[in-house]
């Protein structure tokens, strides 16, 4: 009776995006990453690594924390506002509920604040990106028990799965200084990458959504490590290859599977021209942290101890790391309805309709 | 219908192909003001082969980490970024506008559709050497011998299309600009991660690349090229990328040393071949110490900053590349460097302008004008 009552509901739920969205017949997203759109499944991890706690959240519905590392939305509740979805609650929160498995067919954030491609990547302090790609795999057989392997895979196949990954794995290669030349870092990122993408795809994935990593460079707290708050730029060299190598990596998935579609989003250029014209969108304050303490109030993370701006709106970054929720909402637009070669060969919007 | 008017169209392609291909072997002693202002050729094409000092955007669908397909590569070029190395022209388009030809394309451009090959094709790609290994930090790049397998198969279509005859006269009649090296030091035998320079010393290497060098011009004699213009490597230690290196931004005598050894070995290798490959003209140009004049007196050619990079980051602009919408200085045309390691475009358009009528201190046996008059 349940999985009937599940099977129709699924099918209203199609029904109704198509109706209200006009534009796209999404069921669900699952989003894996990092902080970047971390809705609280750090919260769960016993880890220095957190949000869930002021001035993080100021500008959230009721003004609390939740474990984003924003003062508001972040780029995952942005998208699942276009998709017209609520925005996917964080794994390890859905799978503390007792009707977890109904649950998961409405969207899972995987996404853990730290996570890298490398397993090294703050080892022990986040769900790396195969811990996170191991819990999707659950989820699946989860929603396999519920409804049968048919159905989820049609399921799976119809919905998004943005992927938001790399930035904390170029800070440490930044941080240390290693023997690996920049072209030869961003090799062992995407052949470790690429086997990621393909266990995705096995479980189900069709619809990739690649966010690409910005000009990390450009962050408070690479700045603040200059005397005159300049862009670290061998991070931004780190971070524009990565990206030239996504592509490559994207457009050879799809020779080999053809029935995958994909969207990339050039976020290194897309902020940059932030960072370069902020006028442009009501930014005044380029270089400095909203929320923080130190130099551009970056040398110490967002805490209830620091103080924070009160024009958030006119701030690109929210703290050290993270953009505002501003900033994100203007990327989110260009995602969804960008064009090349801001997005590559598609935008969210079109990969929806597909 | 429809497969008599394709024919009809793809025949008077043709005709026009081959048309333009017959007037062009008709001599000239100079490049003529012909009706509509546009300068006759002087040579049938020009056929370019070499590396990022001349690549024009070869690279930029490929897998690889060495492109300039975005601003501000390009900055100074009418079409805006084309994947050129530079603000504006290389040296390769200095030298084809001084022979009346237009524009060559990429291969990239060119490779489905050969009729936009008949004023030549630029095969250049960034990151490439002599040896295949050279290059491979940066993942996919066409090196010379891939270079040279490219140029055969629009041969070959030229062939096809003109008949062997009409096709070998042509061809004979063109010239062929090539540089190599530069990628065999900076990302082969420099390279930390690669063995090179443990397995060779560096008189060892530059007798291998000279060999290997000499085939592969063999190679392209055998396809019908008669008429080379061959640069030899420039000032490699002086470039920003190397002064970068150490703290007192001098240029490296060890580098320079290694270049101008391989450069040594250049010349009797090219009156090698013009002794024994009939009818073949090889030039040498002396890329090295027309740049050396440069850097050593820089006001003297207008320039005012020669050991910094226009654009690029870090030290003597030129720890890491010109990224991304970075913005340049503003004065390009007094910087001796584009970015960390290519000439800006008033250095290539002086470089060309001086090989084409220069004498032969700078260019030999002959210059390229006296080259693209010669009788055939």
């Amino acid at each position: 009776m349940v999985k009937l009552i599940l099977l129709l509901s699924l099918c209203t739920l199609g029904a109704t995006n198509g109706a209200t969205a006009g534009n796209t017949t999404v069921p669900a997203i699952y989003i894996l990453g990092d902080s970047l759109v971390d809705v609280g499944n750090n919260n769960h991890l016993l880890t220095t690594i957190k949000a869930d706690f002021p001035h993080n959240g100021v500008d959230f519905a009721g003004g609390k924390p939740t474990g984003r590392f924003c003062n508001g939305r972040n780029a995952a509740d942005f998208i699942a506002e276009k998709l017209g979805l609520p925005s996917a609650p964080p794994y390890l929160s859905i799978r503390k509920i007792s009707n977890s498995s109904e649950a998961f067919f409405n969207g899972i954030n995987f996404a853990s604040a730290g996570a890298g491609i490398l397993d090294a990547t703050h080892s022990g302090e986040c769900l790396s990106l195969n811990k996170q790609i191991e819990y999707l795999s659950t989820a699946y057989a989860a929603m396999v028990e519920e409804i049968g392997d048919r159905q989820t895979q049609e399921h799976l196949a119809k919905s998004i799965f943005t992927i938001i990954i790399g930035s904390n794995d170029i800070f440490d290669y930044v941080k240390s200084n290693g023997d690996a030349t920049p072209q030869q870092f961003v090799g062992s990122l995407t052949s470790t990458l690429q086997g990621q993408l393909k266990r995705i795809y096995n479980i189900g994935a069709r619809k990739f959504s690649f966010i690409g990593t910005g000009p990390v460079g450009c962050c408070p707290a690479l700045r603040s490590q200059s005397k005159t708050g300049e862009c670290k730029e061998v991070a931004n060299l780190v971070s524009h290859l990565y990206n030239e190598e996504i592509i490559f990596l994207l457009q050879e998935m799809k020779s080999q599977f053809s029935d995958i579609n994909y969207s990339f989003f050039n976020t290194y250029i897309a902020l940059l021209e932030i960072i370069q014209m902020p006028f442009n969108h009501g930014f005044t304050e380029v270089k400095a942290a909203c929320c923080g303490i130190g130099d551009l109030n970056a040398k110490v993370a967002c805490t209830p101890f620091s103080h924070y701006c009160s024009n958030r709106t006119s701030h690109i970054f929210w703290d050290y790391y993270h953009p505002t929720e501003a900033t994100a909402g203007i990327l989110t637009a260009e995602i969804f309805d960008g064009s090349m070669p801001h997005v590559y060969p598609i935008n969210m919007r079109q990969l929806g309709a597909l | 219908m429809a497969s008599l008017l394709s024919f009809s169209f793809a025949s008077s392609l043709f005709m026009l192909f081959v048309l333009l291909f017959l007037q062009a072997l008709a001599p000239y002693s100079t490049a003529q003001e012909a009706a509509g202002g546009e300068r006759r050729p002087l040579v049938p094409a020009m056929f370019v082969f070499g590396d990022s000092l001349i690549d024009n955007g070869n690279n930029n669908n490929l897998p690889s980490l060495a492109k300039a397909n975005y601003l501000p590569y390009g900055i100074d070029f009418a079409g805006g970024p084309t994947g050129r190395f530079a603000n504006g022209y290389t040296i390769a388009d200095g030298i084809g506008e001084l022979l009346g030809l237009p524009l060559i394309p990429p291969f990239s451009q060119v490779s489905g559709n050969i009729n936009s090959a008949i004023n030549g094709v630029n095969y250049a790609s960034a990151a490439a050497g002599i040896l295949d290994i050279s290059g491979r930090n940066f993942v996919s790049l066409i090196p010379f011998n891939q270079q040279i397998r490219n140029f055969a198969s629009t041969m070959e279509q030229f062939s096809t299309i003109l008949g062997a005859q009409t096709a070998s006269d042509s061809i004979a009649r063109s010239v062929l600009f090539i540089g190599f090296g530069s990628n065999d030091y900076l990302n082969n035998y420099l390279m930390p991660n690669y063995n090179t320079r443990f397995q060779y010393d560096g008189d060892q290497f530059s007798d291998l690349l000279i060999q290997h060098y000499s085939n592969q011009l063999e190679t392209l004699y055998n396809l019908g090229a008669r008429r080379f213009i061959i640069a030899n490597v420039g000032v490699l230690g002086c470039i920003p990328y190397v002064l970068s290196q150490n703290l007192t931004s001098h240029c490296s005598s060890e580098v320079n040393n290694l270049v101008i050894n391989f450069n040594s070995k250049l010349r009797p290798m090219l009156h090698n071949l013009n002794t024994n490959l009939q009818g073949s003209q090889f030039l040498h140009m002396d890329i090295y110490n027309m740049f050396k004049d440069i850097l050593e007196n820089p006001r003297k050619y207008g320039f005012s900053v020669a050991n910094r990079g226009c654009c690029g980051i870090g030290r003597n602009s030129g720890q890491i590349s010109c990224l991304p919408f970075q913005t340049p200085c503003p004065n390009r045309d007094q910087y001796v460097f584009w970015d960390a390691f290519h000439p800006s475009s008033a250095v290539n358009i002086k470089l060309a302008r001086k090989s084409f009528s220069g004498s032969s201190d700078i260019i030999s046996p002959m210059n390229i004008q006296q080259l693209a008059t010669l009788n055939p």
